[in-house]
């Protein structure tokens, strides 16, 4: 049979069985829909942060740091003909309103704010917006002068002022020239430390406020003249990377790097959600394999005929393959359109978490994937069934009864082949890691076993009960559940699946919120107080325990660089994996004990958490234990540091373990006092502060020190909260199609055996029963269906859920006894609601009808 | 070619057993046939006798316990799925009491088939064309569903001649007919069996239909032979 006469009889076959056909392209669109969705909306915010690309970075290249850019680095900008540079500083700092409002008593009178320096021709690209808008023709730098600055309007809103106001920043009032509404160079991410404040360099100079330890830092952008291509960019950038030496606490950014934490983020995240919406698909695909086979079983008949009028299995093989790949694509269609037109909404149900305000549905990429998806799975899914066509014994023609023909073996093996390259395929294409994969089908492989075992004890356990049972409805009901050809087998699994996931992400989202939303455990500290100038230390632990503060407790920071380790410099010891470590600005303190909470692991000499410090002869340093290892010290190794443009040297002398979850202040360096209590240092600080009184007690921190950074962890847990419930709607969405994709599978099975249930239901009514009787026989039928599926379920999906609990997210396991009966009572609802509907016509139809066709 | 001197259809010591719980049933008896090219024989026999399981062996769609049923002299025993349904395509016709046309294809599909598994040009052509010669020219968009018993079995002469194939099996063709309808419906089938010049094979209870072929033929309990004089 050529090709084209079996795509001709494939559309006249499905011509024939569209009803049937649309329950299945329905299973698999639901999937196909949930991934397109995924895939559409990554890679919409995606592109869109691309194709913004030299507006996020607002420049052709930027040198990130930090600290400030060494003047090397600059000579080195400066040198390249007709190159423009400006300059951006971010930071943490206190603002507050100027006194003269102060006893107006609107709002809080100091709030921590993000705040944004910029000099030059800053943005070289886009456009800073603000209301009312800054005079053309000037930067930004410039309109703002040294005197005002630009303020976000939640700024205003909890501080209680206007536009035209004034706004104390450090020892400067600035005026409010107008309120910032969007940086070229900031994506909405939906979470910052504060709101945005936007002021020249001069302003910010002049208010004595700076970037410190870890919070904010320098860049230094520049513009080229012409159009560069991203390979000229490129190689100028590591051109600059070499004329700056070594120093690689400065990184060298071009415009495609834009962003490239959110897009790492988005990518990871697009691939866990992606796997999730395959699950949807693949619940789908068991409702496509159950219904083929169960339409093939009913088409043996026609089978019967085709061969006797001399078409071949491979001919017949041939024909009904290009049907599932038909359906593949129809359901992929469909799904593909529904799933873009979906993320339309998804800008209203994740609100602030997306980075980007509109998103493009026209997205051909992820279309295509849902498309591929689609007749993957369907192919795939239908192999098994296809078996039926192989064994469809042409002698029915004449013997209805006649035995299927012998089964290959190869062609039996083949199609389990074929499904498991299909699930392989598509959760490696979504997973796009080959490790996750293997995992994620690991798992899914383990939890469809379990099922399909529940199923069939479930079917022994009918079969045992039916005769026991009192009601006659009922026992009809249950023996229903125990029939071997009952045709639910498949989508009892699929609907455990949908369940399964349903509730392990309820259940773990229901944790991940509740620890969020609990709160501080009482010990921990609750704000912590950044940048507190050495020499007034003293009158800010008075300050704070007169306002009631708790468990004060502070360190000294010092900023340093390492130079070498065991004599050879760092840029030599360099790789991939410890950089980061050994090219960072370390905050590192110098205390006479050990933290409490740090536990020693390894020591020279008789050193102790209260007594490190062993050796007079040598400054000493005390490393914790994972950072030692990355940077490759161990007791005894000498460390060189750049203290201010000082070298100091260091000898190691114990490891220690730190217990970070804890919430007290810790370094990965702690120094012993006498070899650094020289070097100039800030304080860092932390309080339990009581909740009704924490703005109080910032706002006196802030009028006695302007510049102390107050972070109340409070605040910036609930805004957390926040991003996650965002995120939890749109994760509950997807896990729900999970479900409805299950649901379709079951009304797939009930409505293909539709002429068996009204044979059934003719034959009660003719010996008497009520249609009531039918009803209530075929309504505890698929109430079981649903309540055993869900019982697998809700162990499967518990277990799931204190697996990602306990050992993922390390937080506390709570047994939901809600969760489960919801999933139970939901379970057993939707598919007596679902499978009930779906046998409507054969519960209508005259008893004479049906015996009819059964002759 | 086929040689012009063998049989177009022989069987030779054909036996089909079928079990039957812990019975074996003996369905075929030792079954000699010889027909000759554009022969017509009717079998007749009671229900039961083993007459549609030797059509069915004949045609390749069941496989004796012994004996073999050769076409044009080749044995068809050894033959696998594929080359047995190659065979019918080429050579073999059907007629069914029950019609046996495909509820998903229209009329003009139905008889289309055998023509597009031979990709035959323009089969959607000549499938009018028969049709028309069956006397349902206005009835080929119908689905099986839509048509009568009597033009049910027409469409199924159609398609069984389309092909015009060397041989013609015939299972009661108008078992499920009415006497008026089913007379009819034979005489089509004979002029298409007279233009095509097919070889056919006809069971039968019927003796009115028997009486129409060249020779006459009796199955009993699986055994065949001539008719009681």
């Amino acid at each position: 049979m050529s090709p084209r006469i079996a795509l001709r009889y494939s559309l006249r076959e499905l011509r024939g069985s569209l009803g049937r056909v649309w329950v299945w392209a329905a299973c698999l669109s639901v999937g196909v829909g949930a991934v397109v969705s995924v895939a559409g909306l990554a890679s919409s915010v995606d592109g869109a942060i691309r194709g913004e690309a030299r507006k996020l970075l607002a420049a052709d290249l930027a040198l990130r740091s930090r600290g400030p850019i060494p003047d090397g680095a600059i000579e080195a900008i400066d040198a390249i003909p007709g190159a423009a540079r400006a300059e951006v500083r971010e930071m943490a700092a206190m603002a507050g309103r100027a006194s003269s409002r102060e006893a107006a008593g609107a709002g809080a009178s100091s709030l921590l704010v993000e705040l944004k320096a910029v000099a030059g021709g800053y943005p070289f690209y886009g456009e800073v917006a603000a209301a009312p808008p800054l005079p053309a023709g000037a930067s930004v730098a410039e309109a703002l002068g040294d005197r005002s600055a630009l303020v976000s309007p939640e700024a205003l809103a909890r501080l209680g002022l206007d536009v035209g106001d004034e706004l104390r920043l450090g020892r400067r009032t600035f005026r409010i020239a107008g309120t910032l509404e969007a940086e070229p160079d900031r994506l909405p991410t939906g979470f910052a430390f504060g709101p945005r404040v936007l002021l020249s360099v001069a302003g910010q100079e002049a208010a004595g406020v700076f970037p410190f330890g870890g919070f904010g830092g320098y860049r230094t952008l520049v513009r080229l003249p012409g159009e560069s291509s991203l390979e000229e960019l490129e190689s100028l950038a590591e051109r600059l990377r070499g004329e700056i030496g070594d120093d690689a606490a400065i990184r060298i950014e071009t415009y495609a790097d834009a962003q490239p934490g959110i897009r790492e983020d988005l990518e990871r995240l697009s691939r866990y959600l992606g796997l999730v919406a395959l699950l949807s698909l693949l619940v789908g695909g068991v409702g496509v394999a159950q219904g083929i086979r169960a339409w093939l079983t009913q088409r043996l008949d026609a089978l019967a005929v085709f061969k006797c009028l001399g078409a071949r299995p491979r001919d017949l093989l041939r024909t009904y393959v290009v049907q599932a790949v038909l359906l593949g694509l129809m359901a992929g269609a469909v799904g593909g359109g529904v799933g873009l037109l979906s993320m339309l909404l998804v800008p209203a149900i994740l609100g602030g978490a997306l980075p980007v305000e509109a998103v493009s549905i026209w997205q051909p990429g992820a279309f295509l994937r849902g498309v591929a998806l689609g007749i993957g799975v369907s192919t795939a899914f239908s192999a098994p069934a296809l078996l039926v066509v192989l064994r469809a014994p042409p002698v029915r023609v004449f013997r209805r009864g006649a035995e299927p023909l012998p089964g290959s073996r190869f062609a039996a093996a083949l199609s389990v082949v074929a499904v498991a390259a299909g699930v392989a395929g598509a959760t490696a294409l979504q997973a796009g890691s080959l490790w996750l994969a293997v995992r994620f089908v690991g798992a899914v492989g383990a939890a469809v076993v379990v099922l399909i075992l529940a199923a069939l004890a479930l079917r022994g356990a009918a079969r045992l009960l039916a005769p026991r049972c009192r009601s006659s409805w009922f026992r009809y009901g249950v023996a229903a559940l125990a029939r071997p050809e009952s045709g639910t087998l498949a989508a009892s699994v699929a609907l455990g699946m949908g369940l399964m996931v349903l509730l392990a992400m309820l259940t773990v989202q229901g944790h991940l919120h509740d620890e969020l939303a609990a709160g501080l455990p009482d010990e921990a500290p609750s704000a912590f107080l950044l940048n507190v100038p050495a020499t007034g230390w003293g009158d800010l632990v008075d300050l704070l325990e007169r306002q009631g503060a708790r468990r004060v407790q502070s360190a000294p920071v010092v900023m340093a660089r390492l130079r070498t380790i065991d004599g050879v410099p760092v840029a030599r010891r360099a790789n991939e994996r410890n950089r980061w470590a050994l090219n960072r600005q370390l905050r590192l303190t110098f205390l006479d004990e050990l933290p409490a909470d740090n536990a020693m692991l390894e020591a020279a000499g008789p050193a102790t958490v209260t007594a490190p410090w062993v050796d007079p002869d040598a400054g000493e340093v005390s490393v914790e234990q994972d950072f030692a290892e990355t940077i490759g010290v161990k007791v005894g190794s000498t460390i060189d540091l750049d203290v201010g443009g000082r070298e100091t040297t260091l000898t190691v002398t114990s490891l220690r373990r730190v217990d970070w979850e804890g919430f007290g202040i810790n370094f990965f360096l702690v120094v012993e006092p006498a070899a650094l209590d020289w070097a100039p240092h800030t304080r860092l600080a932390a309080a339990w502060l009581p909740e009704d009184r924490e703005q109080r007690i910032q706002d006196a921190i802030y009028r006695a020190h302007p510049g102390v950074a107050v972070v109340r962890i409070r605040e910036v847990l609930q805004k957390v909260v926040v991003l996650v419930s965002n995120l939890q709607v749109g994760v509950r969405v997807l896990g729900s199609f999970t479900v409805a994709a299950a649901l379709l599978t079951l009304a797939g099975a009930v409505a293909a055996s539709s002429a068996r249930r009204g044979r059934e239901a003719a034959l009660l009514k003719t010996i008497g029963s009520t249609r009531f009787d039918v009803l209530r026989a075929f309504a505890a039928e698929y109430a079981l269906i649903g309540l055993s599926s869900a019982v697998v379920a809700a162990a499967l999906g518990s277990a799931a859920a204190w697996w990602l609990v306990t050992r993922e997210l390390e937080l506390a396991w709570s047994f939901r006894p809600w969760a489960v009966l919801g999933a139970l009572s939901a379970g057993s609802l939707l598919s007596l609601g679902t499978g009930l509907l779906a046998s409507a016509g054969a519960l209508r139809r005259p008893p004479i009808d049906s015996l009819r066709e059964a002759r | 070619m086929p040689d012009e001197a063998r049989p177009r259809l022989e069987t030779r010591g054909l036996r089909r057993e079928l079990r039957s719980g812990e019975r074996t049933l003996v369905v075929v008896d030792d079954v000699d046939l010889d027909v000759a090219a554009g022969e017509c024989v009717s079998i007749r026999g009671p229900s039961g006798a083993g007459k549609s399981t030797l059509l069915a062996l004949l045609a390749g769609l069941d496989r004796p316990t012994a004996g073999s049923v050769l076409i044009d002299g080749q044995p068809i025993e050894a033959l696998g799925e594929d080359e047995l349904a190659l065979l019918r395509r080429e050579k073999i016709g059907f007629v069914f009491q029950a019609f046996q046309l495909l509820p998903n294809l229209t009329a003009r599909e139905n008889v289309q088939f055998p023509l597009d598994l031979l990709g035959r040009r323009r089969s959607r052509r000549r499938a009018e064309e028969l049709l028309a010669e069956v006397g349902l020219r206005e009835r080929v968009h119908h689905y099986p569903s839509q048509l009568s018993g009597g033009e049910q079995q027409r469409v199924a002469l159609a398609r069984a001649f389309a092909a015009e194939p060397p041989i013609l099996l015939g299972d009661e063709p108008t078992g499920n007919l009415d006497s008026v309808t089913g007379a009819a419906v034979l005489d089509v089938m004979m002029a298409l069996r007279d233009r095509v010049g097919s070889t056919l094979v006809l069971v039968t209870h019927d003796p009115a239909v028997a009486a129409r072929a060249d020779r006459e033929l009796v199955m009993v309990d699986g055994r065949l032979g001539a008719p009681a004089p």
